[in-house]
């Protein structure tokens, strides 16, 4: 077998192979010879069957198969003369098969592509250092505070104020006629949020429990609800009760919802803490971001096409799923597979760059993921996904998403080694 | 006389001819069960652009077959064995 490699560019490599004579008729023979225990031809016994006849019969098909199995047979051993690493399925060119001559063929291949990469050892990054503010402290024991508001029935009945939440019953009507759609019982408003429909919600402020009223309003053109839009459609409410929200007082009873904690003050500690974790974390992946950004603009190569197209295949397929546990389909959002694909061409291509370039850095570095590490991270995940720690590695195993894993780790930690290495300059 | 891709209906191609031709340059054909020797001849002649010997002929007799309780009979027809000259040969491609 002889093989000549041509460069069609630093990644598509072309690649022609000849295999001799000897092999191309042994493999014909042998085939033929299979075939004659099997032929069934009318006017001859089962194994009886001359070549020629033979031959006539399934030419075309013994020169496919044989082609085939030619190619099978050599394109691997091509591959490892050649030292090449295909990231793409090849493009299989074959020539004729022809009896007493050599079988040409030639293979078109996406390889990785040969890149250099050098000077990300102290690169310069700049970066904010935040110190957390007691305000930013306040702010997010507000929200929780809000979160563990409770509503309650306002003991006097009074006119409705924003901020309220009003349960009441309501039916739309247009044009003289009820709604089907437009009617609820027991619904609970709130009032100035925006969240049912804002009009509404504004000519309920002033209304008292037990009072009727009805209200008319005017939907706009642009309205988001196609049938409403544009139309005058009035609303019978009758309102039941008025809540409040109540928030809980802050005192130091109120860390108990969230923990063990001693006192107020202890919990504003532990969300401070939470909150410069939070910073750091967010700088760490700023800061990363710049290295990953610096080392895309220092090292601009091809980059194969096969791999971009599957990681934009993995990237939709993976909304798809997020979709999918929304339950919408793409087809609700106006969107089809080929066009996500293609909005996320220049995304996927970063990516695979990223990967490429990282991988490279970590082979050259000597890091490398062990098994250990990756026992480590199953864990990790089992503990955030509260699964048994076997039933998250079947998981893996079986959906064979363990080598992903190992690249993720591969890559965090490379940008590790960057980071560690990078000189910081804090504004 | 018929045209001679009308005398000729198809070659027979078995374990047996096949032998006979590789042994004996005899070629078997299925033939019109009117046709003669001399008009067989002529057709292979014209048709395979050889020279023909010699003309053997038969007539075979169809089977009477049975499917339940019916009889019925396969179609009778004349067999042709035809000796060419030295050297000469037909290849069949038709029926492939």
């Amino acid at each position: 077998m002889e093989i000549q490699i041509e460069d069609l560019s630093s990644i598509k490599k072309k690649i022609s192979v000849e295999i001799p004579v000897e092999q191309v008729s042994r493999e014909i023979d042998s085939f033929y010879g299979e075939l004659k225990k099997k032929a069934r031809i009318k006017g001859f016994r089962p194994g009886k069957v001359p070549r020629e006849i033979l031959e006539r019969y399934f030419k075309d098909y013994v020169k496919s198969e044989v082609t085939q199995k030619l190619i099978q047979e050599t394109y691997s051993e091509a591959i490892s003369e050649g030292h090449l690493q295909p990231v793409s399925l090849p493009i299989i060119d074959p020539g004729e098969l022809e009896k007493d001559k050599p079988f040409h063929y030639t293979v078109t291949v996406e390889v990785k592509p040969e890149i250099k990469i050098d000077g990300y050892i102290g690169l310069t990054l700049e970066g904010k250092k935040e110190e957390v503010k007691e305000e930013e402290v306040e702010e997010r024991l507000k929200d929780l505070q809000n979160l563990h508001a409770v509503l309650k029935t306002i003991p006097e009945p009074r006119p409705i104020q924003k901020g309220d939440f009003v349960l009441l019953d309501y039916e739309a009507w247009l044009e003289g006629k009820p709604l089907e759609e437009g009617k609820a019982m027991d619904y609970t408003v709130e009032v100035g949020s925006g969240r049912f429909i804002p009009d509404l919600e504004e000519a309920l402020i002033g209304l008292k429990p037990e009072e009727e009223k009805e209200i008319k309003i005017s939907f706009p053109e642009d309205y988001g609800y196609k049938k409403w839009a544009g139309k005058t459609i009035s609303f019978r409410v009758k309102i039941k009760e008025i809540k409040e929200k109540v928030l809980p007082p802050l005192d130091d009873e109120f860390p108990r919802d969230f923990g063990e904690y001693a006192s107020l003050e202890e919990f504003k500690k532990k969300l401070k803490e939470d909150l410069t974790k939070e910073k750091e974390a967010a700088l760490k992946k700023d800061l990363k971001d710049q290295i990953v950004d610096r080392l895309l603009e220092a090292h601009p190569f091809e980059v194969p096409e096969s791999l971009v197209k599957a990681q934009a295949k993995a990237l939709v397929s993976d909304m798809k799923l997020r979709l999918a546990t929304q339950g919408i389909g793409l087809k609700e959002l106006n969107l089809s597979e080929e066009k996500l694909e293609e909005d996320y061409r220049e995304l996927s291509q970063k990516l695979v760059r990223t990967f490429l370039i990282l991988e490279k850095i970590a082979n050259q570095e000597g890091i490398e993921v062990s098994n250990e590490e990756i026992e480590q991270r199953l864990k990790e995940i089992s503990e955030r996904t509260r699964q048994p720690l076997e039933a998250v590695r079947r998981l893996y195993e079986n959906r064979k998403l363990l080598p992903e894993l190992k690249t993720e780790i591969l890559n965090e930690k490379t940008l590790n080694f960057l980071l560690e290495r990078a000189q910081i300059q804090y504004r | 006389m018929k045209a001679p891709y009308e005398i000729i209906r198809r070659p027979l191609i078995t374990e047996k001819s096949t032998q006979q031709k590789e042994e004996n340059r005899q070629y078997v054909f299925e033939v019109d069960p009117e046709a003669n020797k001399i008009e067989i001849k002529e057709a292979v002649e014209q048709l395979f652009r050889v020279k023909v010997l010699k003309v053997r002929t038969l007539n075979v007799l169809g089977k009477i077959k049975r499917l339940g309780r019916r009889y019925g009979k396969r179609p009778d027809w004349k067999k042709a064995i035809v000796t060419l000259r030295e050297g000469d040969r037909i290849d069949f491609f038709e029926g492939a």
